[in-house]
């Protein structure tokens, strides 16, 4: 059992539900799937509090719990394919990458995010967007810091280029690990 | 300033920039080389630029207010409910598992033989291994549990409530096999502690069902194994007695965890 009472402990749960919301959103995109997979989360989460070494970091815990039910959901759907292809095409239309409103630019930040390897894109949401530090988004994702690091870089400069309308890249970075 | 020579800049670095997590001491390192390499400060600047965007994107999603079904009292009440259900079920079967295998066993002579004239595929009778008799207090029960469900089960004492132990059966399940231990007081009242295989992997804390007939089960599960302490009474007399029973049970017997862990000659070419 971790320590505290139940109503902490709820209420240290509850605060992180807007982050977990988020991070569910913006692996599926979907509204109700998001919820859904919170949800479940945290049904998960309360049923194995104990599992919980009480030191360990609680967001840590709830985002690995999550990013887990994705990965084993999303194995039956082939949506990624899809959504590459959507982004494909959006890339065509909106090359030129100045004078873009905001919205269209956040529209565009997020299908281009699509198109990453899903590792790559939990990394870069881990950790640019819901602000893990490397060895939480390691523990989230199960791999060593290293490859925390290698695919936050690749993720970052794939974006980029994609940004750019530049190809992509044929792995001009140094592999840090 | 520094005496020891730099490492050299690495793409870590630049991403530590990015995120903010950059080791001070090594950030006028980092803003030389950027101001010497045009190229990479733009790099880096489109970074930062991306992840602001990626935030902006999702900083709705943040913001929303949390529907009611994610509260975690609403939670709460869903599993509560969910868990009673399941356990009504679960202290039921254990309930009729006893009453079966009692009854199964007080007639097997009589039945047999109609059984044995039945036409059943005959894999299914030879992989149903009978029910064992506990001998008595001759044999220590310990060792002949270990035997028989191949793992330590050390009965519980339950002396200080009263109760002894009477008898023990080693009971087939499609799992492998349970134990039922039984105990009574001076007054007759019988007590059963049920251990059993179970394929739900998720624990559960003890709950309390009551069963049709005025019998009152405590259930719980290690993930592994599902218990049961069941006797004809009432709540407030029976949960101390549950609450000893799992105590007892949860602690595993020294050297337990060690060899189970043993690891077997083909663990090592499997990594």
């Amino acid at each position: 059992m971790g320590t505290g009472t139940v109503s902490e402990r709820d209420a240290r749960m509850e605060a992180l539900i807007p982050a977990l919301r988020r991070f569910a959103w913006s692996l599926s995109r979907n509204a109700d799937e998001a919820d859904d997979l919170v949800q479940d989360s945290l049904a998960n989460a309360l049923g194995a509090w104990h599992q919980r070494h009480a030191e360990k970091d609680l967001r840590a815990w709830l985002f690995s719990i999550l990013y887990n039910l994705h990965i084993s959901g999303r194995r039956r759907w082939a949506r990624r394919s899809r959504l590459l292809g959507e982004a494909l095409r959006f890339q065509d239309a909106a090359t030129p990458s100045h004078g873009q409103d905001a919205a269209v630019q956040c529209a565009q930040v997020l299908l281009q995010l699509d198109t990453l390897p899903e590792e790559q894109r939990a990394v870069l949401l881990l950790v640019g967007v819901e602000g893990l530090s490397y060895e939480e988004a390691a523990r989230v994702l199960d791999i060593p810091a290293g490859t925390v690091m290698s695919r936050l870089a690749r993720g970052r400069e794939r974006l980029r280029r994609m940004a750019e309308g530049q190809p992509a890249p044929a792995s001009r970075l140094r592999r840090v690990v | 300033m520094t005496h020891h020579p730099e490492p050299p800049i690495g793409e870590d670095d630049l991403q530590a920039l990015v995120d903010g997590r950059l080791d001070p001491a090594r950030l006028p390192a980092v803003q030389r080389y950027l101001d010497a390499r045009p190229d990479e400060a733009a790099r880096v600047q489109a970074f930062i630029a991306q992840r602001d965007a990626l935030r902006a994107a999702l900083a709705f999603k943040h913001a929303e207010p949390i529907p009611p079904r994610l509260r975690i009292a609403h939670l709460r009440v869903a599993r509560r409910q969910a868990a009673l259900a399941r356990w009504r079920v679960a202290a039921a079967a254990a309930v009729l598992l006893l009453a079966g295998s009692g009854l199964g066993w007080a007639l097997r002579g009589a039945v047999q033989p109609e059984i044995a004239a039945l036409p059943m595929p005959a894999p299914d009778r030879s992989a149903m291994p009978a029910p064992q008799d506990w001998p008595g207090p001759d044999t220590d029960l310990a060792a002949w549990l270990e035997r028989r469900l191949g793992e330590a089960l050390s009965p519980p004492d339950l002396e200080g409530f009263g109760f002894t132990l009477k008898a023990a059966q080693v009971l087939p399940d499609s799992l492998g096999p349970a134990a039922l231990l039984r105990y009574a007081d001076a007054a007759g009242t019988t007590l059963t502690v049920w251990r059993g295989p179970t394929r739900d992997p998720v624990p559960r804390e003890l709950r309390c069902a009551d069963v049709p007939g005025g019998l009152v089960a405590y259930t719980w599960s290690d993930g592994q194994r599902m218990h049961a302490v069941t006797a004809a009474l009432p709540r407030d007399l029976l949960r101390p007695i549950a609450l000893a029973v799992e105590r007892d049970l949860k602690a595993p017997p020294p050297g337990a965890f060690l060899t189970s862990r043993a690891r077997r000659p083909c663990d090592a070419a499997l990594g």
